[in-house]
C-alpha cells in the first residue's frame, strides 16, 4: 500500500539539517563594507605607532647600545673589584675617601730603594698656611711594579715646608694624611691628577 | 582548501590546484618584497586576508569588537616578524596561526569576561534554503528563527573548549582541510580529527532541537 502523496512529499519539503549546513550559516555573519574603512585606518595607527616603538627599542637593543648598556656597568663594578681588591692587598681603604688636594708626582723614576721610614720634620716658617698643620712628615717612595698598576704611598706634605729629597726618592703632595692608591700606568705616566 | 573558497564557484575542480598555487605564489613574491623593505606590499596582504583572518577570529570570540582588535594585531605582529617567515608553510597558515595564538591569549586571559556582539547575519546567502526548512519545520518567522539561530549558534561553539572551537571553526566554517589546521595548531592530524570529532559531537547535542 502506498502513502498517500501528501505524505511522500514531507520528506522531501523539508529535508533534515546537518550540523555542517548549519554551522556554515555562520559563514554569513559578515562585517559590512564601512567596518572595513575604519578597520583599515586603526590599523594603519597602529601599524605607525608599532613601527615607532619598534624603532625606540631597535635603538636601545641594537647591538652597539646592548654591549654598551651591560657591558659599562659590568666593567665598571669588575673594576671596582679590582680596585678594592689592590686596596685590601695595599692594607688601606682606597675608596673610603678622596683627596680633596690634587696630588702631584714629583718625579716619575722609580726610586732605586724603598723608604718607608717616617721623620719628624720641623714646620719652617708661621705664617696662615701653616697653622694647625701637624709636624709630622711622612715619607714613603713610591714603589713600582712591573705591571700595568703602580701602587705607591702618599707622603704628607705641607707646602711651607722645604724638604731636601733623597735622590732616586718620589713623593707626592696632599693633605695631611696618609693613603695607598694604585693607578694605571696610563695615569701613571701622563702624570694626571688621582 | 583556504586559498580555493573564493574561486569555489567560478573555477572547474582541475583549475584548483592552479588557482592554489598561484595564489601562493603571489603571496611569496608579496613577502619577500614586504621583506625587502617594501610596506604597501604588506598592504595587499592585509587587504587579502582581511576578511578570512577576521571571520575566524570573530567565530572564535562571537564579540566583533575584540575580533577587529585581534586581527589588527595579528597583521602587526605578522608585519614585525615577517623577516622570521621564511617560507617554510603557506603565508595564511603562518597568518592564521599569529592570529588564532594571538586569539587563544586573548580568550584565556579573558575567560570569565564574555559577552557576545555579533554581527548582523546577511540575508541572501546560502543559508537560505536551510532556514526555509527550519522556518517550516517549525513553523515560525524566518526573521525571529535566525536570531535565534544565531544566538543558539554561537553559544554552541562558546561552550567548547578554545582548541576545539578552533579546529571546528577552520573546518567547519573556514573550510580549511586537516593538514592546514595541523599546521595552524601545530599538532599532528590526528589530533585534528579526534578533536572535530568530539566537538561535532558536543554541538550535535546542544543544536539538537535545529537538527530533529
Amino acid at each position: 500500500m502506498t502513502p498517500p502523496p501528501s505524505q511522500m512529499d514531507q520528506p522531501d519539503k523539508n529535508p533534515p539539517v546537518s550540523l555542517e549546513s548549519l554551522l556554515r550559516i555562520k559563514r554569513c555573519e559578515v562585517p559590512d563594507d564601512g567596518f572595513w574603512d575604519s578597520f583599515e585606518k586603526d590599523f594603519n595607527r597602529r601599524r605607525l605607532h608599532s613601527l615607532v616603538k619598534q624603532d625606540q627599542s631597535w635603538r636601545l637593543w641594537n647591538p652597539l647600545v646592548k654591549w654598551m648598556t651591560v657591558a659599562v656597568p659590568a666593567l665598571g663594578l669588575l673594576a671596582l673589584g679590582v680596585l678594592g681588591w689592590r686596596g685590601q692587598e695595599t692594607s688601606s681603604p682606597i675608596l673610603a675617601e678622596v683627596a680633596t688636594d690634587q696630588v702631584r708626582l714629583v718625579m716619575e723614576e722609580a726610586p732605586a730603594a724603598v723608604s718607608d721610614a717616617a721623620m719628624s720634620v720641623d714646620i719652617i716658617g708661621s705664617g696662615p698656611s701653616a697653622q694647625g698643620l701637624s709636624s709630622q712628615f711622612v715619607m714613603d717612595a713610591i714603589e713600582q711594579r712591573a705591571t700595568t698598576t703602580h701602587s705607591f704611598r702618599k707622603v704628607l706634605y705641607t707646602p711651607a715646608l722645604e724638604v731636601p729629597v733623597p735622590s732616586g726618592a718620589s713623593y707626592v703632595r696632599d693633605t695631611l694624611r696618609s693613603r695607598s692608591y694604585s693607578v694605571t700606568t696610563a695615569d701613571y705616566s701622563l702624570g694626571r691628577n688621582f | 582548501m583556504a586559498l580555493s573558497k573564493p574561486v569555489d564557484d567560478v573555477l572547474p575542480l582541475g583549475a584548483e590546484a592552479d588557482a592554489l598555487s598561484h595564489a601562493s605564489d603571489s603571496d611569496q613574491l608579496l613577502v619577500a618584497r614586504v621583506q625587502a623593505g617594501d610596506v604597501a606590499a604588506f598592504d595587499s596582504l592585509v587587504r587579502k586576508y582581511r576578511e578570512r583572518l577576521y571571520a575566524v577570529i570573530y567565530n572564535l570570540t562571537s564579540n566583533r569588537e575584540d575580533a577587529a582588535d585581534l586581527t589588527q594585531e595579528a597583521f602587526i605582529k605578522a608585519f614585525s616578524s615577517i623577516n622570521r617567515f621564511k617560507g617554510n608553510s603557506a603565508f595564511f597558515t603562518w597568518l592564521y596561526r599569529i592570529g588564532v595564538n594571538a586569539t587563544l591569549t586573548h580568550l584565556k586571559r579573558n575567560r570569565f569576561r564574555r559577552f557576545f556582539s555579533l554581527e548582523k547575519i546577511q540575508e541572501e546567502g546560502s543559508h537560505a534554503q536551510v532556514l526555509e526548512a527550519l522556518a517550516a519545520k517549525h513553523k515560525s518567522d524566518k526573521g525571529a528563527l535566525l536570531n535565534e539561530l544565531q544566538e543558539k549558534l554561537n553559544e554552541a561553539l562558546q561552550k567548547l573548549s578554545p582548541k576545539h572551537r578552533t579546529v571546528v571553526v577552520l573546518f567547519e566554517i573556514e573550510g580549511l582541510s586537516h593538514q592546514e589546521i595541523a599546521e595552524v595548531m601545530e599538532c599532528s592530524v590526528g589530533t585534528v580529527r579526534s578533536r572535530l570529532h568530539y566537538a561535532k559531537q558536543q554541538l550535535q547535542a546542544d543544536l539538537q532541537p535545529f537538527l530533529e
